[in-house]
């Protein structure tokens, strides 16, 4: 149950990129993160909401990309997501295999609500 | 639309990494134990301490949601321990560890062991600056712990498994609980202790000494 404390630092971050006065205008948050992360999308979802409500940031929703567990097998150069937990290249049966995707917690972008003035 | 492309972590991995060169070039091997809580961190710390003590000079980082316990125990064994208390987090962060290395009376030390709080799950999302992240499992937690908490198992190079003098009563299959492990992460160096009894301890404490800089 660490999504509090990782809620708390997104928020810091959403507000060193969006000015003070533009932060009601913030809709969406777009995140990717690793199913080998040890992240709980739903768990991560509800601490930020409750940390936001009632600030300049309530009405921003937090947008998850699940980015798979995958390998990448450094004999034949072939990327693939493992079944279960065998370490084997299902090309080339090769074990030489690095992991490649699955640890991500990154906030990729941060979606504005345009006002009209802004809108050309 | 603001592009960010950011590590939410980043904060923590800035100050995870300047640890790691602090300690690098201070020649200080630093290891992070893990595991579910009462897997038995403590004992191998007082075990692994009893060993190597006169060996080379160590420190001890404790981490507990609560109480000085720990730390009571590794003082008692001269030497020196810093206590954090989270209040309540369950793991520790980079910054929490920088702090605590400050509060170090002794630091021209060889060996630094941290011992997180006691998680299976959050410690794995934290770089503390660490050389390695060492995982202990107990066989009284059951063989299959590897595959339900898969993230832990692969961020960790060492896995020692606890409490081998209590398999005869309990059902944990030790060879399932290694073969569990090392299919989620091959490269794992696994060893077989008991605390208690003083088995196994003597090849971890000296593969523990070979890992020493300088």
């Amino acid at each position: 149950m660490h999504e509090m404390s990782i809620a708390q630092e997104l928020i810091r971050q959403i507000e060193e990129h969006v000015s003070a006065e533009r932060r009601p205008s913030v809709r969406n948050i777009a995140l990717r993160i690793g199913t080998l992360s040890s992240i709980l999308p739903e768990s991560l979802t509800f601490c930020f909401d409750a940390l936001v409500n009632q600030t300049p940031l309530q009405s921003a929703k937090l947008s998850i990309e699940l980015v798979p567990y995958t390998l990448h097998c450094t004999a034949c150069n072939h990327s693939f997501e493992p079944e279960g937990w065998a370490h084997v290249c299902p090309k080339c049966g090769s074990s030489q295999l690095i992991s490649q995707t699955g640890q991500e917690l990154e906030l990729a972008y941060i979606e504005l609500e345009e006002s009209p003035s802004e809108v050309v | 639309m603001i592009t960010v492309e950011r590590k939410v972590l980043e904060k923590n991995d800035a100050i995870a990494s300047r640890l790691r060169q602090t300690w690098s070039s201070q020649k200080i091997f630093t290891v992070n134990f893990v595991s579910s809580p009462g897997s038995g961190k403590t004992s191998l710390l007082e075990a692994t301490i009893r060993r190597l003590k006169n060996t080379m000079p160590m420190a001890v980082i404790e981490g507990d949601v609560q109480t000085d316990l720990d730390a009571q125990r590794i003082h008692a064994l001269d030497v020196p321990v810093v206590q954090i208390v989270t209040n309540g987090a369950c793991h520790l962060e980079a910054q929490l560890v920088d702090d605590a290395f400050k509060r170090l009376d002794e630091k021209n030390i060889r060996l630094l062991m941290i011992e997180n709080v006691g998680n299976l799950v959050c410690p794995s999302s934290y770089d503390l600056g660490e050389d390695m992240k060492i995982v202990v499992v107990s066989v009284t937690e059951g063989d299959d712990k590897p595959l339900k908490y898969p993230g832990m198992f692969i961020k960790a190079s060492v896995l020692i498994i606890n409490k081998i003098d209590l398999l005869p009563y309990v059902h944990s299959d030790i060879a399932t609980l290694r073969g569990n492990a090392l299919s989620i992460n091959p490269s794992l160096r696994v060893f077989e202790i008991s605390c208690t009894t003083g088995e196994g301890m003597d090849p971890w404490c000296a593969w523990l000494h070979s890992q020493i800089k300088g």
